[in-house]
C-alpha cells in the first residue's frame, strides 16, 4: 500500500517539473535575442524588472551597490546576469563590476543581480533604466519591461584627513639641549703673554739687588762676611743661637771658637781676661773683654736676660773684628 | 610656516650682522642663531619642527663661524650641538674638532665630542690597523691650557726671581734650592709650550677629515680599485689626510690603515 503511494507521489512530482517551463523549449534565435535574459514568464502576471540603489549619494571617489531585482521568472535558475559592464549606458557613466551572485532556488520568486558601480564624474545623475524582454509561454510572445532609472547623486571628494604624523620628541644628549652661554671672554694668553713673566726675571733681580744695596747697607757688610768660612759659620750659628735655650752660653762659645780660628786664640783661653789678651797678642784691638764679661754676667746674674742683645752684640764684634782684619 | 622658515632660512645665509639689533659693530656672538636655538629648544617635542630651528640655527653658526674673528669656545660649542641637534652628524663633530682646535683644553668640547663620536655607527673592529673608532682627546694641549702655562709661569718665575736675589744679597740657604725649583717650572713651562705646539702644527700638517656618507675605503684612487677593509666607513668617522689625486683623498684611519675615498664624500676640519 504504502510503495504503491510512494511511487504514485514520485510520478506527480516529475509531472510537475516536466510541466515547469524552460528557455531550452524556445528556438535557439529566440534565445539570442538583444535584451533577453532568458526570463519566461508563466501565469497572469508578466516578469518585473526593479533596480535597487544603495546608497543614493555617492562620493566620486566612492562605489555604489546596484542589485537588479527580477521578480515572477518561471525560471528563476535559468536567467542570465545582464553583463552591465558591456553596455556603454553604463560604462560611458561607471566603472561596473560585477559581483558574484548566489544561485537562486528553483521555485525562487525573484533573482537578484549585483554589481558595484564606480561614477566617472560628478555629472552622473542617474542609474540608466535597463530594458529587460522575457518569454511568455502562454501567448508564445516577448513583452518588454523595464528595470525604471533610479536618481543618485554623485558628492565631490570627501577631504580626506591628513595623516597627521605622530609626534616624536627630539632625542640627543641631555647636556646638547642647553644654550651654553659666555662666562667672562678672556683671550688665551698668547706666547709672550706667558713668556712675560720669565723674561722679567733678570730685571726683577737687578733692581732687587740694587734696592738691597741701597736700603740694607750693613746687611750688605754682614753678607760680605760671610765669604769667609769661620765668619760665615759664627754667624750662621749665631743665627741659630736665638731659638736656643741658652743663647748666652752658645754665644761665647760660637765667638770663642770664631776667635780660636781665625785669630789664633789659645784654646786654653776661657776667661775674659785671658782671651782679651790673648787677642791682644795677635795684634787686633777689640772690646772683647767687655763682651765676655757681659756673657758672665748675663749668664750668673739672678735675673734672667734672654740674650738676644748679646747675640746681636756679638754678630757687631765679628763684623768689626772682619774690618780690622781686612 | 614654510614661509616663515624660508625668511629665516634667507637672513640666515646672508648673515646676522646689524640684522638683529642694527649695530654696525661686531658683535660678540650670532644672536640670530642664538635665538633660533631657543626656539628649537622650546618645540623640542616635535622633532620635526625642533629640528627646522635647529637647522636655521646652525646655518648661522657656520657662518658666522667663517666671519667672526671674535670666536669662544661657548661659540664652538653651540654651533656643534645646533648641527647634531638638526640630525647633521658630521657637520657636528666637525665643529666640535674645529672647536677644539682653538680651544683644545675647553673640558665641554671635549666632552661634548665624546658623546658626538657615540653616535657614529662604526662596524665591529677585528684587525687593530683597521681601527677605526678615533681616539679621545688626550694630548697635553687637551689638558694643558694656556691660561694654566701662564699661572705656572708666574709662579716659577717669582719663585726664580726670590730665590736669585736672595742668593746675591742676603746668601740665605735655602735662596739656591728656591732659585733651582723656579729654573725647573720655566724649563717645564717651555717644555709644555713646546709639546702643545708641535701637537698643534702635527694636527694643521695632516688635517682631519670627517666623512658624510658611507665610504668604501678603496686601495686606489678609483672605484674599481678593491676595498682595503671589508666594512664601509661610516658616516662620521673621522679619518687624517694624506694626500689628494683625481677627486679621490689618501686617507688613514686610526688603526694606521691608508686607503683611498672620494673628495665628495669628506668634510675638512678646519676649512
Amino acid at each position: 500500500m504504502s510503495g504503491t503511494g510512494s511511487l504514485l507521489a514520485i510520478g506527480l512530482l516529475l509531472a510537475v517539473v516536466q510541466d515547469r517551463p524552460t528557455v531550452e523549449s524556445l528556438p535557439v534565435i529566440d534565445r539570442q535575442r538583444e535584451n533577453f535574459y532568458h526570463a519566461l514568464a508563466a501565469g497572469p502576471k508578466g516578469v518585473e524588472a526593479t533596480w535597487l540603489v544603495t546608497p543614493t549619494t555617492v562620493p566620486i571617489d566612492g562605489e555604489l551597490s546596484l542589485t537588479l531585482i527580477v521578480a515572477n521568472a518561471a525560471n528563476p535558475k535559468e536567467l542570465v546576469k545582464p553583463p552591465l559592464d558591456k553596455f556603454e549606458a553604463f560604462t560611458a557613466l561607471f566603472q561596473v563590476f560585477l559581483d558574484a551572485d548566489a544561485p537562486p532556488e528553483t521555485d525562487a520568486h525573484e533573482v537578484r543581480f549585483r554589481y558595484r558601480l564606480r561614477p566617472r564624474s560628478l555629472d552622473v545623475t542617474s542609474i540608466p533604466s535597463l530594458k529587460y524582454l522575457y518569454y511568455r509561454m502562454e501567448g508564445g510572445m516577448f513583452y518588454t519591461t523595464y528595470a525604471r532609472s533610479v536618481e543618485i547623486k554623485v558628492a565631490p571628494p570627501v577631504a580626506k584627513a591628513t595623516p597627521v604624523a605622530a609626534v616624536v620628541p627630539l632625542e640627543g644628549p641631555e647636556e646638547f639641549f642647553q644654550l651654553a652661554e659666555d662666562g667672562a671672554l678672556l683671550s688665551p694668553p698668547t706666547f709672550l703673554t706667558i713668556a712675560f713673566p720669565i723674561l722679567t726675571v733678570p730685571i726683577v733681580v737687578v733692581v732687587w739687588i740694587g734696592l738691597w744695596h741701597r736700603l740694607f747697607p750693613n746687611a750688605v757688610r754682614l753678607a760680605k762676611l760671610r765669604r769667609n768660612r769661620a765668619a760665615r759659620r759664627a754667624l750662621d750659628r749665631l743665627n741659630g743661637a736665638r731659638s736656643m735655650n741658652d743663647p748666652i752660653a752658645i754665644t761665647a762659645h760660637v765667638l770663642r771658637e770664631y776667635l780660636t780660628s781665625r785669630f789664633a786664640l789659645p784654646s786654653s783661653a776661657q776667661t775674659p781676661n785671658e782671651i782679651a789678651s790673648g787677642i791682644e797678642d795677635s795684634g787686633v784691638r777689640t772690646s772683647s773683654f767687655d763682651f765676655f764679661r757681659a756673657c758672665d754676667a748675663a749668664r750668673f746674674s739672678t735675673e734672667r736676660d734672654t740674650g738676644l742683645s748679646l747675640v746681636v752684640r756679638a754678630e757687631g764684634l765679628i763684623a768689626e773684628w772682619e774690618g780690622a782684619a781686612a | 610656516m614654510s614661509f616663515w622658515f624660508a625668511i629665516q632660512i634667507v637672513v640666515a645665509l646672508q648673515g646676522n650682522e646689524g640684522s638683529t639689533d642694527g649695530s654696525a659693530s661686531t658683535p660678540t656672538r650670532p644672536r640670530f642663531a642664538d635665538s633660533c636655538f631657543r626656539d628649537g629648544l622650546k618645540e623640542r617635542g616635535e622633532s620635526a619642527d625642533s629640528r627646522k630651528w635647529f637647522s636655521i640655527a646652525a646655518i648661522d653658526y657656520d657662518n658666522n663661524w667663517r666671519h667672526f674673528e671674535k670666536k669662544s669656545a661657548t661659540f664652538a660649542l653651540n654651533r656643534a650641538r645646533a648641527h647634531f641637534l638638526a640630525g647633521n652628524l658630521p657637520q657636528s663633530i666637525r665643529a666640535f674638532r674645529e672647536g677644539l682646535r682653538l680651544y683644545p683644553w675647553d673640558a665641554e668640547l671635549q666632552r661634548g665630542l665624546t658623546l658626538a663620536r657615540t653616535a657614529v655607527v662604526y662596524p665591529v673592529e677585528t684587525d687593530s690597523s683597521v681601527r677605526l673608532r678615533p681616539e679621545p682627546p688626550r694630548e697635553l694641549r687637551n689638558r694643558v691650557s694656556p691660561f694654566d702655562l701662564f699661572i705656572a709661569s708666574m709662579i716659577a718665575s717669582a719663585l726664580l726671581t726670590v730665590g736669585l736675589a736672595r742668593r746675591f744679597t742676603a746668601r740665605d740657604r735655602w735662596a739656591t734650592p728656591v732659585a733651582i725649583i723656579g729654573f725647573l717650572g720655566v724649563l717645564a713651562v717651555a717644555g709644555a709650550w713646546w709639546q702643545c705646539e708641535r701637537e698643534a702644527n702635527r694636527d694643521r700638517e695632516r688635517p682631519g677629515l670627517v666623512l658624510v656618507a658611507d665610504a668604501v675605503l678603496r686601495t686606489g684612487n678609483g672605484p674599481s680599485y678593491t676595498s682595503r677593509i671589508e666594512a664601509p666607513l661610516p658616516r662620521g668617522a673621522e679619518v687624517r689626510e694624506v694626500g689628494r689625486r683625481g677627486g679621490w683623498v689618501q686617507v688613514q684611519v686610526t688603526g694606521g690603515a691608508m686607503g683611498w675615498v672620494p673628495e665628495d664624500v669628506v668634510l675638512v676640519v678646519g676649512q
